[in-house]
């Protein structure tokens, strides 16, 4: 089985699509890059800004690098267009913050403190509405923030363009076609003239596929980890690396099995299941996404993380314990791998005619 | 000793599509050649033969064994395939390699390999990845593959296409050498004269069936209603020609005067060559060359074909 492994890595690596590869997992790290550049992520940073500002803000202390901030004349859109600033105070988004209000907007660039706006030239202004978050607190006293923990908000962004999206697409690619690839390469009949076992042959493939994926998505992955939250929460990547790579074993079973029971649509099949069940139904917050892996993944990923959840988040989003969870993905891994056994072992798989 | 093959009663059906018509066939070990047209079911035999389909009915032997999911089988098989098909990305020596391992040859796949690829001429380009190889080197690399792990059986599917001489030579050379070691080997072709070279055994396929198998000869003699085409080159075929039809026993006659040849038709072949020497001699008419043109196969298998 290790030759089959290693030969499925090698066409994976000499194969065409390797710059499809190449090009899915830098997407998430450039993605990162641009919305830490244009200051659209809060990140580990501004959280802290924001965690050292507001106790000083509230004990009547404005730091030094902050100087006073004339709001542009016209309004000219530098924070989205949506604040107005009024003789009683400013208005923002139809609402008024009262003046004797303490107000930080993008990660302590800017606050509204003792009537006036102030700005900490060291931190960019937000050029866009994603990039505007609205923190309030009222002065000697904190009014509650609905902010949710950094950690999961840092661990729900890598969760969803990992384990989510990329893993589940990468195994689409490889898993659903790696059989018709070999039919249609006319490959197969060197494997399957071996006295290698239809067993091994499936779990060959399948293991040398979620190898030659793990390695690239783990250096992506870190890659975004680090430029996300610049070195900070190492349990953020060790959690989102456990379940991409449990991701990759689950999907890729799936995808796989629709491979082998239409060699010729595996794809197709697979990338309606793909959007139907993992991307659509999996966020229904009923009883339908537990049917689905998504269900399972996430569970799994909030379970080891042990991240305190915000008040408001879906509990049946990711209701499953943690034992339910590994062993659901245990059986989505086995079942399918299972039943492509089966159909390696009792169905033709032949090479058409050069004739 | 088990039979090299054996089929009885082998259909094979693609869905409405006969690939196979109720085949009987018993091969013993040595050197066999597998001759048909394009689409008689050669390559279906093969898969068959290779554990890669199932009969829809009948029963299907190699060397005792059925050979569908049948690993034991196949470590003792080796399949040249007819498809011109590999991993590019590889070089010849990691292609034979790895299929090696496959083979369950371990830490000695490497040097097999590169034995295997210099038994086959391969040596010299081994090291290049394949997509950059000629038709005649990826020939010699499926050859290479196929023999690596010494199989008692090789299953060459139309080896020799796309050679050039010096390749097709060489090939058939290596075939010749196999089969005097004791191996047993079947090759599959649709080019007669390719398949003369290596062996005198034949089975002879078209549309699905097996029209006949055996020695050239043997296949021959189970024709008698055919006449058998005897042409002989002489001084004066016309001349000679009277006198095979006064004392021989002779159905027909094709003269070509101006040739100096003539074509003999007879149902007694024996009868005939034995009483030539002496009509010849008789007739005064020198004989340059006397052939029997119903033992070149082509001639046969044309035979064969008309009769179906």
């Amino acid at each position: 089985m290790g030759e089959l492994i290693r030969l499925q890595i090698r066409q994976m690596l000499g194969g065409r699509r390797r710059w499809l590869v190449l090009l899915a997992l830098s997407l998430p790290v450039l993605l990162t890059l641009a919305l830490r550049l244009t200051g659209a992520l809060g990140g580990a940073e501004g959280q802290r800004n924001e965690d050292h500002l507001v106790p000083a803000l509230r004990s009547g202390v404005l730091p030094a690098q902050f100087v006073p901030f004339e709001w542009p004349a016209g309004n000219p859109g530098l924070l989205a267009g949506t604040v107005t600033p009024t003789p009683q105070g400013l208005l923002y988004e139809g609402r008024l913050v009262q003046t004797e209000q303490i107000v930080v907007w993008n990660d302590g660039a800017l606050v509204l403190f003792d009537g006036r706006l102030w700005r900490d030239p060291g931190l960019p202004l937000p050029g866009s509405e994603a990039g505007l978050r609205f923190f309030e607190v009222q002065r000697g006293e904190q009014r509650g923030s609905r902010r949710p923990p950094v950690d999961f908000l840092f661990g729900l962004y890598l969760y969803m363009l990992y384990p989510q999206v990329t893993c589940l697409l990468l195994a689409l690619l490889y898993g659903s076609s790696v059989l018709a690839n070999e039919l249609d390469g006319k490959t197969l009949p060197y494997l399957w003239t071996r006295p290698i076992r239809r067993a091994s042959f499936v779990i060959g493939k399948h293991l040398g596929i979620v190898v030659a994926l793990a390695v690239p998505t783990a250096a992506s992955l870190f890659a975004s980890w680090a430029v996300l939250t610049r070195f900070e929460h190492p349990g953020v990547l060790a959690t989102t690396l456990a379940v991409s790579l449990a991701a990759l074993l689950c999907y890729n079973a799936l995808f796989l099995l629709l491979g082998f029971v239409s060699p010729r649509r595996g794809m197709i099949l697979g990338l309606l299941y793909g959007i139907l069940f993992e991307l659509l139904l999996s966020f229904v917050p009923a009883v339908i996404n537990q049917v689905t892996v998504s269900y399972f993944l996430r569970s799994l990923y909030l379970r080891l993380a042990s991240f305190q959840l915000p008040e408001e988040f879906p509990e049946e989003l990711a209701g499953a314990p943690l034992p339910l969870a590994l062993l659901a993905l245990l059986l989505i891994l086995i079942v399918p791998l299972g039943a492509a056994v089966l159909l390696a072992t009792q169905r033709e798989y032949a090479v058409k005619d050069e004739a | 000793m088990a039979a090299l093959l054996e089929l009885s009663g082998v259909t094979k059906l693609y869905g409405l599509v006969i690939g196979l018509n109720d085949v009987q066939l018993t091969l013993e070990p040595g050197v066999n050649g597998l001759l048909g047209p394009n689409g008689a079911g050669k390559s279906t035999l093969l898969k068959l033969l290779t554990g890669q389909l199932r009969p829809s009915e009948g029963r299907v032997r190699v060397l005792g064994e059925d050979p569908w999911n049948n690993p034991r089988l196949l470590a003792r098989l080796g399949l040249c395939p007819e498809q011109d098909a590999f991993y590019d990305q590889l070089s010849a020596l990691e292609f034979v390699t790895s299929l090696a391992r496959l083979s369950g040859l371990g830490s000695a796949a490497g040097e097999r390999a590169r034995a295997a690829l210099a038994r086959v001429g391969a040596s010299e380009f081994m090291h290049r990845p394949i997509a950059g190889y000629s038709k005649g080197m990826r020939q010699r690399t499926k050859l290479a593959q196929a023999i690596v792990h010494d199989p008692e059986f090789l299953i060459l599917d139309e080896p020799l296409t796309g050679t050039d001489p010096v390749c097709r030579r060489e090939i058939v050379d290596l075939v010749i050498e196999l089969g005097r070691q004791g191996k047993s080997i079947l090759v599959a072709s649709h080019v007669l004269h390719e398949v003369q070279a290596m062996t005198d055994r034949f089975v002879l396929m078209y549309g699905g069936r097996v029209l006949a198998s055996g020695r050239v000869g043997e296949i021959r003699a189970l024709m008698n209603h055919v006449p058998h085409r005897i042409r002989v080159r002489c001084a004066d075929a016309k001349v000679l020609a009277q006198a095979l039809l006064a004392h021989l026993p002779v159905d027909g006659l094709e003269i070509d005067a101006r040739r100096g040849e003539l074509v003999a038709l007879t149902r007694e072949p024996s009868a005939f060559f034995a009483g030539f020497p002496a009509v010849a001699l008789a007739s005064a008419v020198p004989i340059h060359e006397i052939e029997s043109a119903d033992d070149r196969l082509d001639a046969v298998f044309q035979y064969l074909m008309e009769s179906e």
